[in-house]
């Protein structure tokens, strides 16, 4: 049964209460049941023994009369001499004293002398002489004529017995009265004959009278029971009654009872007020208890429910409202409800800190991306509704990276809150101010007039360009800001925050301070996204071309190496420039497909070119990105073990600031590459930051210098200086030192002049594909 | 062996005197025992002399002394009252009816029983009082004493012999010398002593004799 707990309580205390009152009423009923039969038997007992007595008081006054007049002297005369006359008026007149119903003189033998009833002619109770004479006398209960009478017999004597006198008391209705009276029993007489000729007389209704003699006759039939008190129970109509026998007499030819009965339906009747009242307070007691069970039930549950309802509220995430409480009440619902609502205050504080830091940046405290998205949504919103405009500025710490590595991790977060904090003192507050990067800050400000946003904008950065104080450091700062403004440069939240992007990175290259956006920047930026795709597009189909630029070796004074370059001639847009792929694919994580596709289609083209008896190393560049992870060495290991090429075919090139960037784990990378045998090349020597230690400690062996250098060597001084001390330097320590760049014939000398290794250059050959280069190999020579 | 001797001593005693006629008879009852009060008579002769001292039925605690008293026809009987209380003797018996109402000491008169016959006599005060007077035709009669032996002179032919338990005894019986003499001169009485009226109890106390 799916019950509630309140229901299941209430029914356990109805069923309990119910099973108790129903116990309670039967053990009365049956209780009161037996008592009123109790009572009834003993009220029968007491009036059977008043009955008795009263019997016997009857028969002793009978008894008495008849001594009376059997001891008359006139009457024994009259009874000696045989004057009938005489003995029938003493006869009448004693009858009529007592009030005898009865009166009759017999002679010894049994022979009528005189009765007062002149019904027969002959004395009835000849049979009962015999026992008379025995005993001196009788007394019993006849029957006669239909009629039971109590009977003395008693000799008359003069002084020897010379007659008998009989006298009888009927069992008559007023006898019954009578005795009612006194035992405050019904009181029946019944007599039954030969041939069943019987009579009734009873204080009970008419009606009953034959249940009586039927029952009677019943008892007859049942034969001579030796205990003649018998209890029965009858019923008579609607009421029922407890009956008692006596029996008076039984003889072969009639039997006489009496028959005391009282009304069981009365005597309960009597308890009828009590079985009501218990009834009434059982009734009672039972909606009571319904309300009392209902009450306990309802206060158990209640709180139970309030904590069902507040864990739902809970769920939903209201944490607003506490369970009411019951103060030092240590009840078990009373301490869940306490620590529901300290769970519910702790959920409700965690979930503020997990918004708050959902949507805020936990080093500066500022909303973050997420929260400006929001910010900006409704902005717009208020925005369209009220026709105003605002200001988005997207606003980057310039070089922020350096900062870092300079000052160190501390002060650049340092730095940061105080950025943030400044930003926020900036605006007053007012503005909305959101972190949406590493060094990267969003600013909204509102205005009915975009033409103000300007001066705004300036005056703001001026503020939040003035050097800052962080740990006694002072850091100065350049600020990158992109701007744009709802709705004149869009009226979408990504629309926007993609176009101060774009206007920042416009402002990054072009080194402003300050670059709102321009339309149409967004279609080149879009650009870049399509080129990204394409090329991801072109390294898996093989769009992608590999040229080769020679180098000459100056000393062998033939062509030695080759620098492989990448080509990809897009189907639409033509050539397009490494320089601006590489950086879309460092952008977006493509340089390890593509490092790796130029170091399989390059290993792969130098055995065939050693195949062919072409004897050339290729040089291959490597990004920063190639030498921050460790597991190129051992593709490059792979890769030449299975194609056959051997290591001092392949170089690598990396730039300085390639090594820069995690100089140690490119350090390592480096060393594996020159353990496995594999050539390393310095590449754009001279335009990085690099330290000579460093160089130094590098396991390079061949330097090529950038050719910012050597494009105009033969017009700069300054060129020849740093070109010409840079090869010494590197031979110094142990390089062969590169030239890239050569484009004149006066270039080629200088180097040569300068003991230049190699030379790489249009002067020598542009990069070719493939097959030109090999047709240009086969027929270059170098000009002595 | 005792009842041997004893009918040789009767014999001795019966045939010793042959010159002097005599009979003695014993009056037993149904269990042998002798019989006190009976009347024996020889139903012989009239009456030619009556004593003319009255006979004396006294009543004495409330009996009547003695209980059986035999006098011969005509004789005159007095019935002093020993007792300190009074008495109402009287007979309703056919020979003499008569009553002397309550008196003390001695009555005026004696009473005169002229006819012979049993009269029945009775105390209307104390009812347990009942005596009896032989009034005999016979001159010769006895009341036998406690040994029931009775002794007479002659050669009788017949013994009358009565007694008040004797049940339809109205009058005495004739028992003839053979028998008598068949019967070793005793005469067997059936008795039944009178009932105790007032013994007599309610048939109702039996449900009180617990």
């Amino acid at each position: 049964m799916n019950l509630s707990l309140r229901n299941k309580i209430l029914l356990l205390f109805l069923g309990l209460m119910i099973l108790s009152s129903v116990a309670t009423i039967s053990s009365v009923l049956l209780a009161t049941d037996a008592s009123v039969e109790r009572q009834a038997q003993d009220k029968l007992d007491i009036g059977k023994r008043v009955f008795e007595q009263l019997m016997q008081n009857r028969s002793q006054q009978l008894f008495g009369s008849a001594e009376v007049l059997t001891a008359d002297f006139g009457f024994k005369g009259a009874v000696a001499q045989g004057d009938k006359g005489t003995i029938l008026s003493v006869l009448e007149n004693h009858g009529a004293r007592i009030d005898a119903d009865l009166m009759m003189l017999a002679s010894l033998e049994g022979e009528l002398i005189a009765r007062t009833d002149a019904s027969a002619k002959s004395f009835p109770f000849v049979h009962l002489l015999p026992q008379a004479e025995a005993d001196g006398g009788l007394m019993t209960v006849v029957m006669l004529d239909g009629k039971a009478y109590q009977l003395v017999l008693l000799q008359v004597t003069a002084p020897r017995p010379i007659a008998w006198a009989a006298m009888g008391f009927l069992l008559d209705q007023p006898l019954a009265n009578q005795l009612k009276s006194l035992t405050n029993l019904e009181v029946s007489y019944s007599g039954i004959g030969r041939s069943n000729v019987g009579f009734v007389i009873s204080t009970m209704h008419k009606e009953v009278h034959a249940n009586i003699l039927d029952d009677k006759m019943q008892s007859i039939g049942q034969g001579n029971n030796k205990d003649k008190l018998n209890l029965k129970r009858m019923l008579f109509g609607e009421d029922e009654y407890l009956s008692l026998y006596v029996s008076l007499i039984e003889t072969s030819k009639y039997k006489v009872n009496a028959f005391l009965s009282t009304s069981l339906s009365k005597a309960r009747n009597d308890f009828s007020p009590l079985k009501i009242q218990i009834l009434l307070v059982s009734f009672i007691s039972l909606i009571a208890s319904v309300i009392g069970a209902f009450l306990i039930s309802s206060n158990v549950t209640r709180p139970i429910k309030n904590l069902v309802s507040a864990a739902q509220r809970i769920s939903s995430g209201d944490y607003s409202v506490d369970l009411p409480l019951v103060k030092n009440l240590k009840d078990e619902v009373n301490v869940l409800a306490g620590s529901f609502n300290v769970m519910q205050k702790g959920i409700a504080e965690r979930e503020e800190k997990i918004l708050h830091q959902a949507y805020h940046d936990t080093l500066t405290s500022l909303p973050n991306r997420m929260l400006a998205t929001k910010e900006m949504k409704k902005l717009i919103r208020a925005c369209h509704d009220n026709e105003s405009c605002f200001v988005l500025m997207s606003i980057d710490i310039n070089r922020f990276k350096q900062i870092n590595d300079t000052f160190g991790y501390q002060i650049g977060d340092g730095l940061l809150k105080a950025f943030a904090h400044r930003l926020v003192a900036v605006n007053n507050g007012e503005n909305f101010c959101a972190r949406l990067g590493a060094d990267e800050f969003l600013v909204l400000i509102q205005s009915e007039d975009h033409l103000k946003f300007r001066p705004l904008v300036e005056s703001s950065v001026q503020q939040l360009s003035e050097s800052y104080f962080i740990n006694d450091f002072e850091v100065t700062v350049s600020l990158r800001v992109g701007v744009a403004i709802f709705p004149l440069h869009g009226d979408q939240t990504g629309q926007l925050l993609r176009r101060i992007e774009i206007a920042l990175n416009d402002a990054k290259q072009k080194k402003r301070e300050i670059q709102f956006y321009e339309e149409g920047s967004d279609a080149k930026h879009l650009n870049r996204i399509r080129l990204i795709n394409d090329l991801k597009q072109a390294i898996t189909n093989n769009h992608l071309v590999m040229y080769y630029q020679p180098k000459v070796d100056l000393h062998l004074r033939k062509v030695t190496q080759a620098e492989a370059l990448i080509r990809w001639f897009h189907k639409e847009l033509g050539f397009i420039s490494p320089e601006e792929f590489i950086g879309l694919a460092e952008q977006a994580g493509l340089m390890p497909a593509l490092t790796r596709w130029v170091l399989k289609t390059v290993v792969e083209e130098l055995r065939e070119w050693l195949k062919n008896g072409v004897d050339i190393a290729m040089a291959v560049n490597l990004s920063a990105y190639d030498l921050a992870h460790d597991d190129l060495p051992d593709y490059v290991d792979e890769l030449l073990a299975e194609y056959g090429v051997p290591a001092t075919h392949l170089i690598l090139e990396v730039t300085e600031s390639a090594v820069i960037e995690e100089p140690e784990q490119a350090m390592n990378v480096l060393h594996r590459f020159k353990k496995s045998g594999i050539k390393l090349a310095i590449d754009d020597y001279g335009t990085g930051y690099s330290s000579l230690g460093q160089l130094k400690s590098m396991p390079v062996d061949e330097l090529k210098i950038d050719k910012s250098f050597v494009l105009k060597l033969e017009q700069d001084k300054d060129d020849q200086v740093i070109v010409r001390s840079t090869i010494e330097m590197g031979h110094n320590i142990g390089m062969t030192v590169v030239a890239e760049g050569v484009e004149t014939k006066a270039a080629w000398d200088l180097l040569e002049a300068y003991g230049c290794d190699k030379l790489q250059g249009y002067y020598i050959s542009k990069p070719q594909s493939p097959s030109d280069f090999l047709q240009w190999y086969s027929s270059y020579q170098v000009d002595e | 062996m005792v009842k041997l001797s004893l009918i040789k001593i009767i014999l001795s005693l019966t045939l010793m005197p042959l010159t002097v006629f005599a009979i003695e008879v014993q009056v037993i009852d149904q269990e042998g025992r002798p019989v006190q009060n009976a009347v024996v008579s020889i139903p012989e002769g009239g009456i030619e002399i009556v004593n003319s001292v009255p006979a004396i039925m006294d009543q004495v605690k409330r009996q009547f002394k003695p209980i059986v008293l035999a006098v011969e026809k005509g004789r005159e009987v007095v019935f002093p009252n020993s007792d300190n209380i009074r008495h109402h003797v009287y007979s309703f018996s056919e020979p003499k009816k008569f009553q002397i109402k309550l008196y003390k000491d001695q009555p005026k008169k004696p009473i005169t029983f002229e006819q012979g016959g049993i009269v029945v006599l009775g105390c209307n005060i104390h009812d347990s009082m009942i005596g009896y007077i032989f009034v005999s035709p016979w001159p010769s009669f006895q009341v036998s004493p406690e040994s029931g032996r009775v002794s007479f002179e002659g050669n009788p032919k017949k013994i009358a012999i009565w007694h008040p338990w004797t049940t339809g005894l109205e009058k005495p019986e004739i028992i003839s010398f053979s028998e008598l003499k068949k019967n070793d001169f005793k005469i067997q009485l059936s008795l039944t002593p009178p009932k105790q009226i007032k013994k007599l109890k309610s048939k109702f106390n039996k449900y009180y004799d617990k």
